[in-house]
């Protein structure tokens, strides 16, 4: 669990996007994962700019994907659950074992549904198509 | 990282289109611009490659527009690529039960910090009579 005690209540989404940033080590920690390409203190300097509703510049639907994935790895979920709330969602976050396991079902329902899709071609190519290609 | 992976924006478009469009959907998100104008920042921001990005109020309010009218793919992008279960839509009567709930929390914490506080004056001030 992050050691960061996050605010109770929150103005915005980009309020909820500072405390995480904070969770995760601040600024220019942060914003070195989100630009790596450019020096710490711009990138820093651009994500505070980003978080701020008077400036132009904005995250992109990724990046906020990634801080809020970040979030959820720390266990911190205060932005995720601001987000599902004003749009009108409840979300639970789930554990790693669980992905695991929610991984494998989604794979084995995936290999079973290209198994029926092969089996009706199989049997679309063998049936009588087939039969009249073969005279 | 925005150009490789545009599965967000991509479920985004998908709640715009089915919302009637971007130009109606722009129109929505800022009643105060030209439609014409609208419109093209909608699909500047919808477009990986373009500069212009949806602000953090924008994105809420597609992922909102599209709750309200059963398409869900847009938080159930999110939620899943940042590893949460799926989202489930809450109703207006759970949303209103939940604020409650979360304001009575505040209030009690707001209590047992203003006891803290109390114990924490009291002890000052016999501290003082001590001196």
């Amino acid at each position: 669990m992050s050691e960061y005690q996050p605010k109770l209540i929150y103005e915005d989404f980009n309020d909820s996007l500072h405390d995480l940033v904070q969770a995760l080590g601040g600024y220019k920690k942060v914003g070195a994962m989100l630009w790596p390409e450019r020096p710490v203190e711009e990138a820093a300097h651009a994500l505070r700019h980003c978080l701020n509703k008077e400036r132009r510049e904005k995250l992109s639907p990724e990046q906020v994907r990634l801080l809020l994935q970040r979030g959820r790895e720390i266990e911190f979920h205060g932005a995720m659950s601001f987000l599902a709330e004003q749009c009108g969602y409840d979300v639970r976050p789930i554990k790693p074992a669980d992905e695991a396991a929610d991984l494998i079902r989604r794979r084995e329902q995936l290999h079973a549904e290209l198994k029926q899709i092969l089996d009706r071609e199989e049997r679309l190519f063998r049936g009588p198509l087939q039969v009249v290609g073969s005279k | 990282m925005e150009r490789k992976n545009s599965t967000l924006l991509k479920a985004l478009k998908d709640v715009v289109y089915h919302m009637g469009g971007a130009k109606r959907v722009a129109a929505t998100l800022w009643p105060e611009k030209k439609i014409s104008s609208a419109h093209a920042l909608l699909l500047a921001c919808l477009d990986a490659n373009r500069r212009e990005k949806l602000g953090s109020e924008d994105l809420i309010a597609i992922i909102r527009l599209g709750r309200d009218a059963g398409l869900h793919s847009a938080m159930d992008a999110f939620a899943e690529q940042a590893g949460y279960s799926r989202p489930s839509p809450i109703t207006r009567d759970e949303e209103r039960a939940e604020l409650e709930r979360r304001f009575l929390h505040a209030l009690d914490q707001s209590k047992q910090m203003l006891d803290q506080l109390e114990g924490i004056q009291g002890r000052l001030k016999l501290g003082g009579k001590d001196k």
